[in-house]
């Protein structure tokens, strides 16, 4: 038997589960970062709960942003309810219902709250039915399925074809490899989004709209990489660390192409810049730098900051802000077509080979030490790279640690044991020096 | 040999081609592998090849693959790269991965990382065809157009220019492939079952494995010759119904069948489903190729979760099973999401279900399974049944 029947969910709120550190963070950008995001997200859920459209699912952003169409993403709102300590409470839900365990993550999560809508426990309030479910960049249709029919919305699927049989070496780098027949399929899905969307919305898109957003979405890219490389390319040690970058992720993630989303964006170059001109570090004295090549852990920033005092080491990302360079699209003569190419594949490529060569490439241009990589890899695209990754990375004389863990199940997250793994990883490359 | 001994030496030997050759002849065509259903063997028929079904060896480890393989990954994908990288399917002349499958498709990925780490053994050539997960008009579209591509693909690599004539004949031949199993599909949902189900998967298997005009032969001959002498099979046992996880081997077919109980029929990609939706032979041969493989029964990765529980249920009912044996495999994360509908659909029927969840390829732990689905048999209630492996 499941054991949840024995565990009824109110138990299960008696006993929270554990919580993480709070991170540090370096920059006055991420503190604006995080108040920007909180500003939008609570003009976001009052104007939802006012009767405002919303798309519930995954897909373009820069698209629903033209479209002046608030996005909440499945996986975000999972993960907010994880921070909250809410997962057993939700994950309890689903399973009462009968769905296994052992499917359950940040995507399916808001199911719980579908199956026991309670608006006083869940985030934000809860979630009113959304006007739309779009289910593009994802991993099982079942669960955009599921939530169509719980939440009585209309669905788009949008799939993402992505693999195909050769990629060049250094394939982010160069002229256009993608399939001309898969662009096409998927700017073709696109279409049917548009006509979906404008259709039970009532919103109107515009082509010059979204090319304006796109432009826009360009700059802000162009920014966040020229920000990576001063962070991480510079000589000495980083002005911050995954800690702010993670802050910034709000942004990163759904609010390209925004005016203000620029406007901060510059702001926060402007001040990395200054910081290494002045040579104003995050942490003096730092001696390791370490990649997180994972998803992060949102539920325990703080654990990226737990060996700077005592190791002089610091943790890295290169999921987010240094993608940023490969997903500028300067043609958008098709704006859609340009929506489409500037996310697409962008996180590791389409293959294991792909996503292996690109982490040694950035593991050398951003002076790593050391790369930590999920041991059950990660969800999308090149999914279940980790250990190519790793064996790449070795070939190459970068120290590896794969650690398993669970990415949204804090209760699951055994912190004494991650620290040790992490800390002796630490201490070998400190030991082969 | 008789035409059931010939497909349980075909499907034990399915590691062997040349073994399977020796029983029954390619015709010294090359052979083309394929790891799912998915994949349009009308098309390499037509181009002068055998199709042939690349399986994992439940019987094997899998310590080759698991320094380079995720923990993530299903443990029926890690059998079927372990069986690649070992050299199992080393005499394939060209091996071919459909997408769809998330993981699957992953193999790919792994066989040509895997080149980088190892020279050894050579795959030979290895084709990835798409396959898009929905079933709208531009899916369908798409689809035809990686078959159009494939086509072309085939005809380069044979040097046989694939006419219509040909295509039209590979279907007929197909078709005939699927009629026959639907005829054995019928002798499992009688009163008196007259044949195990554990057959009726070999037999399945085996039309995978050999060149279909022989398999149809053979067939003909088991119908016609060997199941009119053959006594009713497991009078009075309960009727099991399999659904869940796809499996390319009998193993929880044959644990079934140890107890008391006869699998009447399967949901699933390698079992009864194989022989449905046959392709239209009345319209254009690649319109009615992607016609067929967009619209059969949706897989558990694809869109259309209606459309599967309904299917699944109209199956179970039409096989007349007491009770319904779901499986989920370890890390199979497209399958389970339909599990509670069908359950409750089921048990308006009368049908009572189990759940073995988190299962590993192999059954390391058969004889556990088997005690645990006695006694949900002797037992069954129709209440919510689950079993974990950690349980087990």
């Amino acid at each position: 038997m499941t054991g949840l029947k024995e565990s009824p969910i109110t138990e299960i709120k008696a006993a929270p589960a554990w919580k993480g550190a709070r991170s540090k963070k370096r920059l006055a950008s991420s503190a604006e970062a995080t108040a920007l995001n909180r500003a939008y997200t609570t003009r976001m859920w009052e104007d939802i709960a006012n009767g405002e459209s919303f798309v519930f699912g995954y897909g373009p952003m820069e698209l629903f942003n033209a479209m002046d169409l608030y996005l909440v993403l499945p996986v975000q709102y999972g993960s907010v309810m994880a921070a909250k300590q809410l997962f057993e409470h939700y994950q309890g839900a689903i399973d009462e219902r009968g769905y296994f365990r052992s499917l359950s993550n940040y995507e399916s999560l808001p199911l719980g709250y579908c199956f026991q809508p309670d608006p006083e426990i869940a985030p934000y309030g809860g979630l009113p039915k959304p006007s739309a479910i779009v289910g593009g960049y994802m991993t099982e249709p079942a669960i955009y399925e599921l939530y169509a029919r719980e939440f009585g919305s209309p669905i788009y699927l949008m799939d993402d074809p992505h693999r195909q049989a050769s990629i060049p070496p250094r394939w982010w780098e160069g002229p256009e490899w993608r399939n001309e027949n898969l662009i096409d399929f998927n700017v073709r899905e696109f279409e049917g989004c548009v006509r979906f969307l404008e259709s039970v919305t009532g919103k109107p898109y515009s082509e010059t709209r979204l090319r304006e957003y796109l432009q826009r979405a360009d700059e802000m890219a162009e920014y966040y990489w020229k920000i990576t490389d001063l962070a991480y390319k510079s000589a000495g040690p980083a002005p911050y660390t995954a800690t702010d970058a993670y802050t910034e992720v709000g942004i990163f993630e759904t609010h390209f192409g925004h005016e203000w989303a620029l406007d901060h964006v510059k702001g926060m170059y402007r001040e990395v810049k200054e910081k290494v001109e002045n040579r104003e570090v995050a942490v003096e004295g730092e001696r390791m730098r370490l990649l997180w090549a994972g998803t992060p852990l949102w539920f325990n920033l703080g654990f990226y900051n737990a060996w700077e005092e005592s190791h002089g080491a610091i943790f890295v990302e290169t999921m987010y802000l240094p993608r940023a360079q490969r997903m500028m699209q300067p043609d958008r003569r098709n704006a859609l077509r340009a929506a489409y190419m500037r996310r697409h594949m962008k996180y590791t490529g389409p293959s294991q080979r792909s996503a292996a060569e690109l982490i040694v490439a950035q593991s050398r241009d951003y002076r790593i030490d050391g790369v930590v990589l999920p041991a059950r890899g990660a969800t999308r695209e090149a999914s279940a790279s980790s250990r190519f990754m790793a064996e790449a990375l070795r070939r190459e004389g970068i120290a590896v640690l794969l650690l398993d863990y669970s990415p949204f199940d804090n209760a699951a997250w055994d912190e004494d044991a991650m620290r040790a793994e992490v800390t002796e990883f630490i201490e070998q490359i400190e030991g082969s020096r | 040999m008789n035409a059931l001994s010939l497909f349980r030496q075909v499907v034990e030997n399915r590691f062997d081609p040349d073994a399977v050759d020796a029983l029954a002849s390619f015709g010294g065509r090359p052979v083309i592998g394929f790891l799912d259903t998915g994949f349009p063997e009308e098309l390499a028929i037509a181009a002068g090849f055998h199709p042939m079904l690349l399986t994992g060896d439940p019987s094997s480890g899998t310590a080759t693959v698991d320094p380079y393989l995720d923990l993530s990954v299903p443990s029926r994908v890690r059998h079927l790269t372990e069986a690649m990288v070992t050299g199992r399917h080393d005499s394939v002349d060209v091996l071919c991965v459909t997408g769809g499958d998330r993981w699957l498709a992953n193999t790919h990925g792994f066989l040509e990382a895997y080149r980088q780490i190892s020279a050894t053994p050579d795959f030979g050539d290895v084709y990835y065809l798409e396959r898009v997960r929905g079933t709208y008009r531009e899916h369908r579209d798409y689809n035809l157009r990686l078959h159009r591509e494939f086509r072309a693909y085939l005809e380069d690599r044979s040097g046989n220019v694939i006419d219509d004539g040909e295509l039209a004949a590979a279907i007929s031949l197909t078709n005939e492939t699927r009629a026959l199993l639907r005829d054995v599909a019928i002798l499992r949902t009688g009163d008196d079952p007259r044949i195990s189900g554990v057959d009726a998967h070999t037999i399945t298997m085996a039309s995978m494995l050999m060149p279909k005009k022989a398999f149809n032969a053979a067939l003909r001959q088991f119908l016609a010759s060997e199941v009119p002498t053959a006594p009713a099979v497991a009078r009075d046992s309960t009727r099991v119904f399999l659904s869940g996880s796809s499996l390319d081997h009998q193993r929880l077919h044959e644990i079934v069948e140890s107890l008391p109980a006869v699998v009447v029929g399967e949901d699933t990609e390698f079992g009864a489903r194989y022989a449905e939706t046959p392709i239209n032979e009345s319209i254009d041969p690649m319109e009615a190729i992607a016609d067929r493989y967009t619209f059969k029964a949706p897989e558990s990765w694809a869109f259309g979760i209606k459309r599967r529980i309904a299917m699944k249920v109209d199956a179970a009912v039409a096989a007349r099973a007491d009770v319904e044996v779901f499986l989920h495999l370890l890390n199979d994360t497209a399958t389970g999401w339909d599990f509670p509908d069908q359950r409750r659909a089921l048990q308006e029927q009368g049908i009572h279900v189990v759940a073995l969840t988190d299962q590993d390829y192999a059954f390391d732990d058969a004889q556990a399974v088997s005690e645990k689905l006695a006694e949900f048999i002797s037992h069954s209630s129709g209440e919510h049944n689950i079993m974990k492996k950690a349980e087990a």
